[in-house]
């Protein structure tokens, strides 16, 4: 009787032991998560982790002021540039926003420029398509989309996007001016703007200044999630 | 004899005061009022400045200085080694880069341009389906693509889009309207998903944007880009 209960408790412990080593394997695989890539610390890395995606990507020049277009590590454009600026919003009195004071490597685009810019065209209604066979009716009041040679509106030569952190990208003609009196006038508007009870927009700025073709070309590229890296003179 | 040097005042004849001598009083006081005006409204211009600036905010110039990296000492060799693996990333003998802003066609062996072609990229329209709600953006994809496959003589095969877009409802997949010997022109080079390098009846379109995606050439053009670009190759729209 004993023996035929421990039989049982041996199969038991030799089945689980069996289920055991194979499922060991499987488990300590799943707990093995692949590490996360370390944040690149140089531009060099920040570009070859962005120039393994197909997608196209822009490296900002700062000091030569240039908009470089590239992909997988390709320079496809470059447009020039009037002055970039990097701005921070800072209220006179009252508490700070706790933003770095150091720039990122790259800035990722939070919304495409466009979006505002695109046309729909929808049909109101449809008809059943005549075939071959058929006669097509004449005189019908379908609206037919202009697809074919009516151009969309312009992109505007000054805008703003929304990148992600808090920062937007303005692209302006004229560039910024930051002396001391500019500032005060845009203080004084600023506040009174508040007391009116408006919210006027204080994200961090990356100023774009271009020749107004170079703005609309600059816009017609942006999409959401693109990449910009910054080179700040790290690089020739 | 003495004879008296000067005369007594009060044998003089006295004359009457010039009136100017009182007059001054009055703009003294309207000068007097009016500075205290200046001093009150200059007073309030600069409460109500203060009271502004106590809300507002201004713009200030950041350093350009990024987040720095811990010092490595093995950083130049780090990056050289980054740029070449960069470089080899890029593309190698013929490429085609395609710039939807200026709509050109550009052909390059290793770096070097062999054509500058005009062509026609998509328009950036939305289409809608008033029926399923269903849309559809006419965008030329940006980014890094492949040659997939060359063909001569083309056939389309029309999607729901084309037939929408004409204000008609789409025959069953497989029917003989959706297919379309004529409108791709004599070669197409297919990018995968749907979108191919092809000719154009619309030849005065050319230049600008109004495909539905698609990248349109001319007929020599066309041709010139069908012989040289082989099958694999690079191509860059952006």
């Amino acid at each position: 009787m004993s023996t035929k209960r421990y039989r049982w408790a041996r199969r038991f412990i030799s089945s689980s032991l069996l289920a055991l080593a194979c499922l060991a394997p499987a488990a300590l695989a799943a707990r093995k998560k692949p590490e996360p890539a370390p944040p690149p610390t140089s531009l060099e890395e920040a570009e070859l982790a962005q120039a393994k995606d197909p997608g196209v990507y822009l490296l900002l020049r700062p000091s030569p002021g240039a908009l470089e277009v590239r992909s997988k590590g390709l320079t496809l454009e470059t447009i020039p540039l009037q002055q970039v600026a990097f701005l921070r919003y800072h209220r006179l009195v009252g508490s700070e926003k706790g933003h770095s004071a150091e720039l990122p490597l790259a800035f990722v685009v939070a919304e495409d420029a466009d979006g505002s810019h695109r046309k729909v065209i929808a049909p109101e209604e449809l008809r059943p398509y005549p075939g071959d066979d058929q006669q097509e009716e004449v005189g019908t009041t379908i609206k037919v989309p202009p697809n074919q040679g009516e151009p969309l509106p312009e992109p505007p030569p000054n805008y703003r996007i929304a990148l992600q952190g808090g920062w937007k990208l303005e692209v302006t003609q004229t560039p910024p001016r930051t002396n001391w009196s500019s500032r005060l006038r845009f203080a004084l508007n600023d506040g009174w703007a508040r007391l009116k009870g408006e919210q006027p927009d204080e994200s961090d700025l990356v100023v774009l200044a271009a020749e107004p073709e170079n703005a609309k070309r600059i816009h017609h590229l942006f999409r959401a999630g693109m990449q910009i890296l910054i080179d700040t003179g790290s690089r020739s | 004899m003495n004879v008296p040097l000067e005369t007594p005042a009060s044998t003089l004849p006295v004359e009457p005061a010039p009136p100017e001598a009182e007059a001054p009083a009055r703009p003294r006081r309207l000068l007097k009022g009016l500075l205290v005006l200046l001093l009150g409204a200059t007073t309030a211009v600069a409460l109500a400045a203060g009271f502004c600036l106590s809300r507002g905010g201004w713009y200030l110039p950041l350093e350009t200085r990024q987040v720095a990296a811990p010092a490595d000492p093995d950083q130049d060799s780090r990056t050289d080694k980054i740029e070449k693996r960069l470089a080899a990333l890029g593309p190698k003998g013929i490429y085609v880069v395609v710039d939807t802003y200026e709509n050109h066609l550009r052909v390059y062996k290793n770096g070097e341009l062999l054509r500058d072609a005009r062509c026609s990229t998509g328009s950036g329209t939305v289409l809608k389906d008033p029926r399923t709600g269903k849309v559809w953006i006419f965008d030329t994809p940006l980014g890094e693509h492949e040659v997939q496959r060359k063909v001569k003589d083309p056939i389309w095969s029309k999607p729901d889009w084309a037939f929408i877009e004409e204000g008609y409802q789409p025959p069953p997949a497989g029917s003989k309207e959706r297919f379309d010997d004529f409108s791709l022109g004599a070669y197409g080079l297919y990018l995968g998903d749907g979108y191919i390098i092809h000719g154009t009846v619309f030849q005065t379109l050319l230049g600008r944007r109004v495909t539905h995606g698609c990248i349109r050439l001319g007929d020599d053009d066309l041709e010139y880009v069908y012989k040289t670009v082989p099958l694999g190759s690079k191509v860059y729209l952006f």
